[in-house]
């Protein structure tokens, strides 16, 4: 009866938790999600881009955690996905240390895949096998003596097919029998040079008094001098001796200190593996005359673009009738709150235009979000997003990105929120980062109506169709143009991540699951809509209180008079008493117009644009393009109907809009040295359109890279590219009026 | 004498003799299976030259041009 209380109180209330562990395109994921179901929690990791994905497993009436860890080929800390991977079976940096390794192994390619079981086993963590895609493994010839595999690793192992679902329970009998009963992995027994290493790294440290590494952290150290372990030790310079005499020594043995682990456990597995694989024949690969055709130079390449198209068709155009779908319960809803708030202006604004817009301004971006994650989980689990990144990387290796860049830069073009949540696909954090500092740059689809709008005023009537609609197309690609030479001089001067090695694995082809691709398209919508969506609407109700405050009475009544007076010069004033009567007359709306007009004027944004127009001066921006533009911040969208504010028409304007397009024409300025003079001159209108190709005007953008990267890359996005916008349009005016 | 993989034309095969020192992608390209003694095939060139798509212990890499150049090779038959 003396026994410690506290301890096993404890382990009572705290649950297992059980990880996930394996390379990627082993299915890992589709049994973690065929293991959890839908209670799952995605996070990041502390300080790192990488996702957190953990959920609850109930097997044998036991609450399990199970953590479904990044996949990776080998514990040497190359990636982030890595890295995490090393702190957490470390149990470092506040990570709790799993109770139970589950290892997901492709029976298909079991070598390399138990490299990193292989290397795990000198953590001493209880494990347990799931052997994956046994079906398709028996397919291609490979028999495999599961029985044998598991009495010469020590632990058990279990036969499972993720995709369709086969062998859960019995893998969820494994993991509750391993947790109670838990076996450990044999290490492998290391060459003397190794051994050796070992001992003169731990002894060294020692007594430099930097760090004292367990056997199995100064393995990972000897192997990989960027570990995790290496940065606890505080003697970098120490630490460098000692590894470059162990290196020596290991290269006296005639290994490689490169690659010598896993030669080492490659050698090891041989033997291990010898009588338990059975290929009848040469291993049948069923990929070989897939590939001839989709990897071939001209039908590869024909392929690949209809595939890009039909993608990028599919976000362009059929999101659309779900967005105006989305657009149009927006409205409804809006018209539906007014008149139950009438009573409070402020807060019928605030609501209607502040948190409706803004929680339709979330929701707008959903259909095109799921239709890429749709697209892009059928690419990746047919496994054809590895050949399309074998087929066009070359075109984006020069400056940094990668063949994976592709899709999220394409996306961009339909829209910039859906393309960086793509680069999610790209494993190495710098190709990552310049992908989702470029994507803002293609021209996305809220960009169009502006082109539209000054194109068809402007360029069309004075050089016809032709010119306009190469006008049009050129605009497309101003960003792209200055993205790309923009990523080579950050890759090149600025960043000072190391670049990794672009190495592919080209996974045989299978087909997908409807159930994986839903659930994918599924995380990733509730993830921007509970994450980035509270960011975004934020965002919009801040930019709602600066349009509508601080809304003196006086301006109502000021706009109200001069529109009387102006009026009464052609109305008699019982004309006009009887038309202000009729809420719907034209002189009704007009005045109503005017009075929203005057209304921005004097908001504290309109005042700021008032301010801060001189900045814009040298643009040829007069001030009511400048609060056009400062008003389209939040989202580039809304420029024309701000615009159709400011120019008395109301907000009821579109593109094709010809009263706004006739006010635009004879617009000219009021005063200042151009009095007189028209306002939209082809330098301005030319500006106007490169500022907002390359001018950072979405909040939501904003907030989804702070969401992916951090807030100071989304600041440094923000000013970077406002600025860069704000210089071409200068120059554009400046070189224009010279000309 | 020993060649480099990014000097392979489509189709030929090698053995892997050595990787040059270059810890960090010596160690990824080891753990993918590029080990000395294996044999290694090139299976296909990307459309615009690089990268390139070998075939090393019955699985399919693509590596860059830059990687290829650390890997040496013996016994090459074109």
């Amino acid at each position: 009866m003396t026994a410690p209380i506290q301890a096993p109180l404890k382990k009572s209330t705290a649950r297992p938790l059980v990880a996930l562990v394996g390379n990627p395109n082993t299915g890992k994921s589709t049994l973690f999600n065929r293991l959890t179901g839908l209670r799952q929690h995605i996070a990041n990791y502390p300080g790192i881009t990488v996702e957190k994905k953990s959920g609850l497993l109930r097997a044998g009436g036991v609450d399990i955690d199970l953590l479904d860890l990044p996949g990776c080929y080998s514990l040497t800390a190359i990636s982030n996905d890595e890295r995490v991977v090393m702190d957490v079976l470390g149990g470092r940096r506040g990570l709790q240390k799993p109770d139970l390794l589950v290892f997901v192994l492709d029976a298909t390619n079991l070598k390399r895949n138990l490299l990193l079981v292989s290397q795990c086993a000198e953590l001493g963590i209880p494990a347990l096998i799931a052997l994956n895609q046994c079906d398709a493994a028996k397919r291609n010839g490979i028999r495999i003596d599961v029985d044998l595999l598991s009495k010469r690793l020590g632990v058990p192992v279990v036969e499972t097919i993720a995709t369709r679902g086969s062998g859960l329970g019995d893998l969820k009998e494994a993991i509750v029998a391993a947790l109670n009963a838990p076996s450990i992995l044999p290490k492998i027994e290391w060459p003397d040079c190794i051994t050796h290493g070992c001992g003169l790294l731990r002894a060294g440290l020692q007594r430099a008094g930097s760090g004292d590494l367990s056997q199995a952290e100064a393995l990972r150290v000897l192997f990989d001098s960027e570990s995790v372990f290496a940065c606890g030790v505080s003697d970098k310079t120490c630490l460098k001796k000692l590894l470059d005499s162990a290196h020596s020594e290991i290269r006296e043995s005639g290994l490689n200190p490169g690659s010598a682990e896993a030669v080492i456990h490659y050698r090891h597995l041989e033997s291990l593996l010898n009588g338990v694989i059975e290929a009848s024949g040469p291993i049948a690969r069923s990929h070989d005359s897939i590939d001839a055709l989709l990897l071939n130079r001209v039908w590869g390449t024909l392929i690949f673009f209809a595939v890009m198209y039909v993608v990028f068709q599919s976000l362009y155009s059929w999101a659309g009738p779900l967005m105006d779908l989305i657009d149009a319960g927006t409205s409804a809803t809006q018209e539906m709150v007014r008149p139950l708030l009438s009573s409070t202006p402020a807060l019928q604004s605030m609501v209607c235009d502040g948190i409706i817009a803004g929680v339709g301004g979330v929701l707008i971006f959903l259909p095109q979000i799921l239709i890429l994650f749709f697209f892009i989980a059928l690419l990746e689990d047919t496994g054809y997003m590895a050949r399309a990144a074998f087929l066009v990387d070359k075109l984006f290796s020069w400056c940094g990105l990668n063949g994976r860049s592709f899709v999220p830069l394409l996306s961009s073009y339909a829209c910039a929120i859906p393309g960086v949540m793509a680069t999610r696909t790209l494993s190495d954090p710098k190709a990552r980062l310049t992908t989702i500092l470029m994507a803002p740059f293609m021209s996305c689809s809220a960009r169009l109506p502006v082109y539209i709008l000054l194109i068809g005023t402007f360029i069309e009537p004075l050089y016809g169709p032709l010119v306009a609609g190469a006008v049009l197309f050129a605009m497309h690609f101003v960003g792209l143009a200055l993205a790309l030479p923009l990523a080579w001089i950050l890759n090149r001067f600025f960043l000072k991540i190391k670049t990794q090695p672009f190495i592919l694995e080209m996974p045989d082809y299978r087909v997908p699951t409807l159930r994986n691709i839903f659930h994918r398209m599924w995380e990733r919508g509730r993830e921007f809509v509970l994450r980035a969506g509270t960011v975004i609407l934020a965002f919009s109700i801040l930019i709602w209180s600066l349009l509508y405050f601080p809304r003196d009475p006086g301006v109502r009544e000021k706009a109200t008079q001069s529109f009387l007076a102006e009026a009464a010069a052609s109305h008699s004033p019982t004309e006009i008493q009887t038309a202000l009567e009729h809420p719907d007359s034209e002189m009704s709306s007009a005045l109503t117009h005017r009075i929203d007009s005057a209304y921005i004027e004097q908001s504290y944004l309109g005042r700021f644009g008032k301010a801060v127009q001189p900045v814009f001066e040298p643009a040829g921006f007069d001030w009511k393009i400048t609060v056009g533009v400062l008003s389209s911040f939040p989202a580039r969208e809304v420029i024309i109907a701000t615009l159709g504010i400011i120019y008395n028409l109301g907000s009821d304007v579109d593109e094709g809009s010809d009263d706004l397009r006739a006010v635009l024409q004879k617009e000219k300025w009021s005063e200042g040295p151009h009095a007189g003079e028209p306002v939209f001159t082809m330098p301005v209108v030319l500006g106007i359109m490169v500022f907002f190709a390359l001018c950072m005007q979405c909040g939501a953008t904003v907030a989804i890279i702070a969401r992916e990267l951090n807030w100071r890359w989304a600041a440094l996005s923000f000013f970077g590219m406002t600025f860069l916008a704000w210089l071409s349009a200068v120059l554009i005016y400046q070189i224009g009026r010279l000309l | 004498m020993t060649r480099a993989l990014d000097s392979l034309s489509v189709g030929d095969r090698a053995e892997i003799d050595s990787i040059a020192t270059d810890c960090d992608r010596a160690n990824r390209l080891a753990s993918l299976g590029f080990i000395p003694g294996r044999m290694v095939r090139v299976t296909r060139f990307a459309p615009l030259g690089d990268p390139i798509s070998v075939e090393v212990d019955g699985q399919e890499i693509s590596l860059r041009r830059a990687e290829a150049k650390i890997i040496h090779l013996k016994n090459i038959s074109e």
